[in-house]
């Protein structure tokens, strides 16, 4: 055994002693994992480009999950997130990078942000169906997930609906939860945004009349 | 007893000259570098009667045009580091005892220099290159060598002691290595003298058993030094010193060109760092372009000395500047320098035994610097919270620095607006008007009301954007504006609402605020509002 196999059998070794006990949890199944009341509609976040339409508050818990499984995480055009919510969310601001308005460049700095960033989150951002079709093609060699408020040709789209705030009446209390509805496809899930963090959503109960 | 030959090198006055070779001072006048007390002072302000420790009044009242010169530690090992690149063509290893001296063992280099005389005049030579004037001796030990170098003389082995005893003992302090150790033997010097012993001669003539009984470690080191002993000093390694280099070209317009300029630099400064064995933390690029203007850029760069790596990052940049020539001419590049600062002993870094299964800093890093080269430098930031008690103060903006820790501030601040904070956050919060069902305005009253202009039961039933005020925008677009138009382009429903609560922030700081925050429930998601003064503002809304 010469040195470069013995030190690929000592990380095969941790690697599984990690994961037996536990350490690491994103070892069995490929990508990142996603908010629990999410798993319906998005088990994980694989390479690739997801479109998250509705909520931001949906996107910032996805990346936020992801952040604090160790992503790198970089934000593209989105000057505008409210960033309390997003460390709430479990974004690691250490490892996070802010590119608020890339403007004509975007295409040169998404491909960029695909070889040195895990994941990237993208607002609006001037890009031509060329430029989306070749970074989809990049994205997936390169391991990287792009999650967008606005890519129309996304393999997988997330709708959010909702948004009906709870907690307060006429003056009295304030924000407590927020419940979102989020579909992809067939599927469908309720969860609620409170202060503990995305949580899911208990069964609504409609008066009968 | 006693010690190895060593050799040491004095730079008179120090902060004086390097006060000097800053630019802050010419030569021939009366200088003194000062904090409260003199630190220093040149020749002319020496002649007219300025000692080091003098008060800065007392200076002044001896020398009335004295040029003062506030003290810079930073300023001192600076300028420094040029003087030492030069003793590194002689000697070896040196041992720094404080900007100004340094001390090496003698023997080797001597040797190699064909004697100790021809060691101290290359030397001398060298540090006069770099428009320094030095002194170097000879001695047994550190003490020894270090008070012949003040007077420019070789000490042979069996004149240390007859050189050694007049000495008062507090000569004994130029080779103290920090201040700690500084303070303990002043108080040593002042316990001896009171007892009646000033000399070296009459301090050394004591017995070891009864300066270590009487006065521990730190009478022991003294006593051995001023017997001509060595003893290991703290500082053993170079000062975090830079390493640079430099190259005037002929005008280069284009990135191919550019691109091989970066090659041949970046291989001569790895090439230098790797025969030093160091890594650098941080590297600069400087470019003079044909118009007289200067761009510099610092990129902290973790452990990186290949030329590989070092390239890339000059590449990128100097493309960066010559595409954005466009924009603001610059003229040709015709200098370019870079330099290698932060330097730790390389080896010492390396990956995780495990390997990198995720992508980490360094690839972060680099794709992160590729971007500040195409957009520039404040294109990319670093996000910090400083925490607060609203959204929109939560966080503080930089330009990208990938750092290994960063102390979040996680305590809860009394009187917040209560969590989930909004996700989406308008910087220039834009201007709304809030209505009562009756129609009238709605405001907040004096006792933390809402109250309105036309009723005597303030209920809050339509919210809507202020037009854009048409001066300041037409300048400068908005986004938050046009943001919150994508929301609110007509005026909605309000169905349901908190608050609102009083916050008063910041106001420890000179933009503090006091205002009443209102939370919202809409057709379309919740917004956070708030008043101050005679307006409603849109802070942040709950997408």
């Amino acid at each position: 055994m010469n040195h470069a196999q013995r030190l690929a059998h000592a990380r095969d070794v941790l690697h599984r002693a990690e994961t037996a006990s536990g350490l690491s949890r994103t070892e069995d199944k490929q990508g990142w994992q996603t908010p629990q009341a999410l798993t319906p509609v998005l088990p994980t976040l694989t390479p690739g480009i997801v479109a998250i339409e509705g909520s931001t508050t949906i996107l910032l818990a996805i990346a936020g999950h992801a952040s604090a499984q160790g992503a790198w995480i970089a934000l593209v055009g989105l000057p505008l997130i409210g960033w309390g919510a997003a460390a709430e969310h479990g974004l690691d601001l250490t490892r996070t990078a802010h590119i608020p308005s890339p403007g004509a460049r975007a295409p040169d700095v998404l491909t960029a942000l695909a070889d040195g960033f895990d994941i990237i989150v993208a607002g609006e951002l001037a890009l031509t169906v060329r430029d989306r079709r070749a970074l989809a093609q990049r994205v997936r060699t390169r391991g990287t997930a792009i999650l967008s408020t606005d890519w129309p040709t996304a393999s997988a789209v997330l709708r959010v609906e909702g948004g009906e705030p709870s907690g307060y009446d006429a003056g009295i209390g304030h924000l407590k939860a927020i419940r979102y509805t989020v579909s992809s496809g067939s599927a469908r899930t309720s969860c609620l945004w409170t202060a503990d963090g995305l949580v899911d959503a208990p069964r609504m109960l409609r008066a009968v009349s | 007893m006693l010690g190895t030959l060593r050799g040491a090198l004095w730079v008179p006055d120090w902060p004086v000259a390097a006060a000097i070779a800053s630019s802050l001072a010419a030569p021939e006048e009366a200088v003194a570098v000062c904090d409260s007390r003199v630190r220093a002072a040149s020749p002319a302000a020496r002649r007219k009667g300025v000692r080091r420790g003098d008060t800065r009044r007392r200076a002044l009242s001896l020398v009335p045009d004295l040029t003062i010169i506030p003290r810079d530690d930073d300023r001192d090992s600076r300028v420094f580091a040029g003087v030492l690149d030069a003793i590194d063509d002689h000697v070896a290893s040196t041992v720094i005892l404080r900007p100004g001296l340094v001390t090496f063992g003698a023997s080797a280099p001597a040797r190699l220099a064909g004697g100790l005389d021809a060691l101290a005049a290359s030397l001398i030579s060298s540090v006069a290159s770099q428009a320094e004037e030095s002194q170097v001796g000879y001695g047994c030990g550190l003490l020894t060598s270090v008070l012949a170098a003040r007077e420019s003389r070789h000490v042979p082995a069996e004149e240390t002691a007859s050189f050694l005893a007049p000495f008062p003992i507090s000569a004994a302090l130029t080779v103290a290595g920090t201040e700690r150790v500084r303070r303990e033997w002043d108080e040593t010097i002042d316990v001896l003298s009171s007892l009646g012993i000033t000399t070296i001669g009459q301090f050394s003539a004591l017995e070891h058993s009864q300066i270590a009984s009487r006065f521990g470690l730190a009478g022991t080191i003294l006593w051995r030094l001023c017997h001509g002993a060595d003893h290991a000093v703290i500082q053993t390694t170079a000062p975090a010193a830079e390493i640079a280099v430099r190259r005037h070209v002929e005008a280069i317009a284009h990135e191919e060109q550019a691109a091989f300029l970066a090659k041949e630099l970046a291989d001569e400064l790895a090439e230098k760092l790797a025969t030093r064995m160091l890594v650098c933390g941080q590297l600069a690029v400087q470019a003079q372009f044909a118009d007289g203007g200067e761009r510099s850029r610092t990129w902290s760069v973790d452990g990186v000395n290949s030329a590989r790596d070092i390239t890339d990052r000059v590449r990128w940049q100097i493309s960066g500047w010559l595409d954005s020539r466009h924009a603001h001419p610059l003229g040709e590049l015709i200098h370019l320098e870079l330099t290698a600062a932060d330097l730790a002993p390389a080896g010492t870094r390396q990956t995780t035994l495990w390997g990198d299964r995720q992508r980490g800093r360094e690839q972060a890093q680099r794709s992160v610097l590729r971007i500040q080269g195409m957009l520039g430098d404040s294109a990319v930031q670093s996000v910090r919270l400083t925490g607060g008690r609203c959204p929109d103060a939560a966080a503080q903006f930089e330009n990208w620095h990938a750092v290994q820790e960063r102390a979040e501030s996680d305590r809860p601040w009394v009187g917040a607006v209560p969590k989930p904070w909004p996700s989406v956050v308008f910087p220039n919060p834009p201007r709304v008007m809030l209505a009562c069902h009756c129609g009238g305005g709605l405001y907040v009253d004096a006792s933390i009301q809402l109250a309105c202009v036309g009723c005597a039961e303030p209920r809050p039933a339509i919210l809507v954007l202020a037009p854009m005020p048409g001066r300041s925008d037409s300048d400068r677009p908005d986004s938050s504006q046009a943001h919150a138009a994508c929301y609110y382009s007509r005026p909605v429903r309000v169905w349901n609402y908190a608050g609102p609560w009083s916050i008063s922030g910041r106001w420890w700081a000179s933009d503090a605020y006091r205002r009443a925050y209102l939370q919202v429930g809409v057709e379309g998601p919740a917004a956070l509002i708030y008043r101050s003064g005679t307006n409603w503002f849109l802070e942040g809304i709950y997408s």
